[in-house]
């Protein structure tokens, strides 16, 4: 089964992407900030983190840094409140895979989600 | 002391038609001085009032982005939860229509939060050089079958040697979209109906304006510093959120221009937008 990890310091967005994408026949582990994602991500190795780019503490960009440090090829969705493509850009330059914006989409979040995983399996 | 009469002697004469004229100089030069001042002063005093409402509406445009990216947190929860809720097949009729009904309302607080968080956003500027009298065509074109809809009027002085301007056109047709719109909204009902719309090149060539007047109701003098205020709106609710001119202001602002208002005689209001050419940014 795939594992996927939703970062968000709001417990809420954690538990609705949780309840959506465990019924689509996904793993899901969540995080309420950077720090803990890292050290689920080093203890789970999800194919997938979903990781909001504000967080208190440790933000989403350095966050992304880091996972990509402990395995390069989890795939990384960035999450945000704000359309910023500067900092889409960023984030995709660091190696996120795809950035999608608040309010969440969920059929669009799966459909992300199902291509990236194609792209392990293949 | 010999009583002269001055008018006897010419040469007093000549002397007193000198003075005279001189004081008609003095008299003229200072009466152009008085005028010269006046229009510094005046210059002055709208170079004040807008740097304050400048002040304002970045502090207005700081705090709004800042509880339009607030808002959108708890939005995004409700967005979820509803969408897993109309994922639920046991769902009555009657309860997928109201959940469709939240849906629809949380799109429209969506839009007003972009709205909102478009004033303070920091945009990479796309420019391109253009040619302002190019731009406000296709606008019109873009509305004409609406003033013929409205019965409006419209007369179109293009100025024929306008320097061409650095633009990003889709954000500045946006501020002429809600312009015009506006002047549509307040020429409803009114007999006649004419929008005036007069292209110029100003400041020796470095600054382009452009000035679009309508004989709508006009703007109420107590209002006049109000109107780019986030969601200030004389409409009815369901006409606008009050954010079409708070954006505008915005883009006018980035564009490294200024935009403002002024009733017009004998009714109607006047939106003017000065922009600098492109010549001058290069400069």
């Amino acid at each position: 089964m795939e594992r996927i990890l939703v970062v968000d310091d709001e417990p809420e967005v954690c538990n609705a992407l949780n309840e959506f994408l465990s019924s689509k026949g996904y793993e899901v582990y969540t995080a309420l900030d950077g720090i803990s994602a890292i050290k689920k991500v080093k203890e789970v190795r999800p194919h997938i983190v979903l990781l909001d780019v504000i967080m208190p503490g440790m933000g989403g960009i350095d966050t992304l840094q880091e996972i990509k440090k402990i395995d390069s090829k989890i795939g990384i969705i960035m999450i945000t409140a704000v359309a910023d493509h500067e900092l889409a850009k960023r984030a995709i330059d660091i190696g996120a895979y795809s950035y999608i914006t608040k309010p969440l989409d969920l059929n669009y979040i799966e459909t992300v989600v199902m291509v990236k995983i194609l792209d392990f399996l293949d | 002391m010999e009583n002269k009469n001055l008018l006897e002697d010419s040469s007093d004469f000549d002397q007193l038609k000198k003075y005279a004229k001189d004081i008609a100089e003095v008299y003229k030069s200072e009466k152009q001085r008085r005028k010269e001042l006046q229009a510094a002063y005046k210059e002055l005093k709208e170079t004040r009032d807008m740097l304050i409402q400048s002040e304002k509406l970045a502090a207005i445009g700081r705090l709004t982005a800042g509880v339009a990216h607030e808002v959108l947190n708890p939005v995004n929860i409700i967005s979820m939860r509803l969408q897993l809720l109309s994922m639920t097949e046991e769902l009555s009729d009657q309860a997928r229509n109201a959940v469709t009904i939240c849906k629809d309302q949380l799109d429209r607080i969506v839009e007003i939060t972009k709205d909102l968080g478009q004033f303070s956003r920091v945009y990479k500027k796309h420019t391109t050089v253009s040619d302002l009298n190019m731009v406000i065509g296709h606008v019109l074109t873009l509305y004409a079958p609406q003033f013929k809809i409205e019965n409006i009027r419209t007369d179109v002085q293009y100025h024929p040697d306008l320097p061409s301007i650095q633009l990003e056109r889709d954000r500045f047709e946006q501020v002429l979209l809600n312009i015009i719109s506006n002047a549509s909204t307040s020429m409803a009902g009114q007999e006649v109906k004419m929008l005036d719309i007069v292209t110029k090149s100003v400041k020796s060539g470095d600054y382009v304006q452009v000035i679009i007047s309508d004989t709508g109701a006009g703007i109420n003098q107590s209002n006049m510093d109000k109107i780019f205020d986030p969601f200030f709106t004389t409409k009815n609710p369901d006409q606008g959120t009050g954010l079409g001119l708070f954006i505008s202001y915005s883009i006018i602002k980035d564009l490294g221009g200024r935009i403002w208002a002024e009733n017009r005689e004998p009714k109607g209001a006047s939106f003017y937008i000065e922009l600098p050419s492109a010549k001058n940014i290069d400069n």
